[in-house]
């Protein structure tokens, strides 16, 4: 039996590809290494199990982070979990200190302007692509990113450059 | 201050022991599914029928809508119990059991004998105290107050005066046991004067009638004058004797002996007596009958019975038929008899029956 394709990639391909995408939106989410393991998985087991057809890699990773978000969302209100204010302990995916300072400020912003911030900086998706994918409006994204980075820089105590 | 920029917000790295797992996750699905053989559905399914069945089972008995049912409300007054009644003569409306289909007709479930002369018969059920139900129901009524006269015109007994032709202190036994080749003689003239009625049963079929070999010595007719306004004689008739639907009908014994009273208890029973209420204003019941009987003497001769033990239930009166009821009882004559039902709502219905000058026995 032919193995199942995912916009011309095969699974494994698709895992390692958008691995780190689907790891961000769960870790900006949950905060929690451990939760963000468990939606990672299930984010990967529901591309297995649904094998949707894509019609493009934009496709692809814009289905995943939607599915990821949906799942740290379920996850977070099963188990309700709590406000964690802390910095997360687990430095395993961090490249070096700014970075984890950067991502720790990041996850310290409120809810709704972390994943906007997340995929405009981070993914690099344009304001529209994140409208799409937040199903959102594009002014309503452009706020958010503004009120947002007030926010991140409040937190992270720098100055804008 | 720390220098601010957008910049290093870098993508998080994803731990290899995560990707490994999500490679693996082809592998893990692939693996077969335990078969879980009842799924919640059929498990919830199966729990309702069975919750439907249990509930069916016990609502069914509580509602009583059997048709067959012997005893049957008052609104339902039944007239297929008496073959001569009397009583049952204004009561033309009502359920009849011979017109329900389902029901079995008498003739199919009688049994048939054949006769040493090779004569095939087919055994009625006939009651042997045809004679005493008659003088009983006619004339000992008590309405329940002390004796006194209240009048009641579903029984309408009250005016009427009985002879009786008794022994005062004869004892009647009926056997229960059917013998296996009856004897069909021709009744003596001092028995048929005492004990057989002068009824006679709408049969097409030969009826073994009772006959009793022992010449009894019958004094002369007293005439029993019930209260005040006795003014006719009634000859005695067949009060209702007979339930039909019994699926094992019991059959007036074939040779029935005067004997003493049997004192062993727990015997079936096989005769017939009638109450009638003790107080008819009061008279109500849903179907829904136990009785027992209490005799003179304040003793409960009869266990609890059974709806299905009363062969009818009139307007007026009941008639007792405790078939295949156990226990022994003894009524004796000049003496007032109780019999109490109770309903669902544990309200009782009290019955009185007075036997005037016979001696009565449901034994065996």
């Amino acid at each position: 039996m032919a193995e199942k394709l995912y916009a011309g990639h095969t699974f494994e391909e698709t895992v390692r590809l958008y691995a780190d995408t689907v790891t961000g939106v769960c870790v900006m989410r949950l905060r929690n290494s451990t939760d963000a393991e468990d939606c990672f998985q299930n984010v990967f087991c529901k591309l297995y199990e649904k094998s949707p057809d894509f019609d493009s890699d934009e496709h692809l990773k814009a289905w995943l982070i939607r599915v990821a978000i949906n799942e740290c969302v379920s996850y977070a209100r099963k188990f309700r979990m709590p406000f964690i204010s802390k910095p997360p302990e687990d430095n395993a995916y961090y490249d070096n200190t700014d970075s984890m300072d950067m991502s720790w400020a990041l996850m310290e912003t409120p809810l709704k302007y972390r994943d906007v911030l997340y995929l405009y900086y981070c993914e690099q998706y344009k304001v529209k692509e994140i409208a799409q994918i937040l199903k959102i409006k594009e002014n309503t994204v452009k706020s958010l990113l503004k009120r947002g980075r007030e926010v991140l820089k409040t937190i992270y105590g720098g100055d804008d450059t | 201050m720390k220098d601010f920029n957008f910049d290093k917000l870098k993508n998080i790295k994803t731990p290899d022991s995560w990707i490994e797992n999500a490679i693996n996750i082809p592998d893990a699905q692939k693996k077969p599914k335990k078969v879980i053989p009842f799924n919640t559905r059929v498990v919830a399914t199966a729990a309702c029928l069975t919750f439907c069945f249990v509930l069916g089972s016990v609502m069914l008995p509580i509602v009583n809508t059997d048709p067959t049912a012997v005893v049957r409300p008052l609104t339902e007054p039944t007239t297929e119990n008496t073959d001569n009644d009397s009583q049952n003569k204004t009561e033309t409306k009502g359920y009849s059991y011979s017109s329900d289909p389902t029901l079995p007709k008498v003739d199919e479930i009688l049994p048939v004998i054949i006769l040493p002369n090779g004569e095939t018969v087919t055994l009625y059920p006939t009651n042997n105290t045809d004679s005493f139900y008659s003088k009983t129901e006619e004339a000992d009524i008590d309405k329940g107050n002390g004796g006194s006269h209240t009048g009641n015109a579903s029984v309408s007994k009250d005016e009427t005066t009985v002879t009786l032709a008794t022994e005062p202190e004869e004892t009647v036994t009926v056997p229960t046991e059917f013998p296996t080749e009856p004897v069909v003689t021709e009744p003596t003239e001092q028995t048929t004067i005492a004990t057989t009625p002068t009824y006679t049963q709408p049969v097409t079929q030969p009826t073994i009638r009772p006959t009793y070999t022992h010449p009894v010595t019958m004094p002369t007719e007293p005439t029993f004058p019930i209260y005040t306004d006795a003014t006719e004689v009634v000859e005695p008739t067949e009060p209702a004797t007979r339930p039909p639907y019994q699926t094992q009908p019991t059959f007036a014994p074939t040779e029935p002996t005067i004997s003493t009273v049997p004192s062993t208890e727990n015997k079936l029973f096989k005769n017939s007596v009638i109450f009638y209420p003790k107080n008819i204003s009061d008279y109500t019941n849903d179907g829904n009958v136990y009785c027992h009987i209490i005799g003179a003497d304040g003793r409960e001769y009869a266990q609890k019975f059974s709806s299905a033990e009363v062969s009818s239930l009139k307007s007026g009166y009941i008639v007792y038929s405790p078939y295949n009821s156990l226990g022994t009882l003894t009524m004796e004559k000049n003496k007032y008899y109780d019999i109490y039902f109770y309903t669902k709502s544990h309200t009782s219905k009290t019955y009185r029956c007075y036997l005037g000058a016979n001696n009565y026995y449901i034994i065996e």
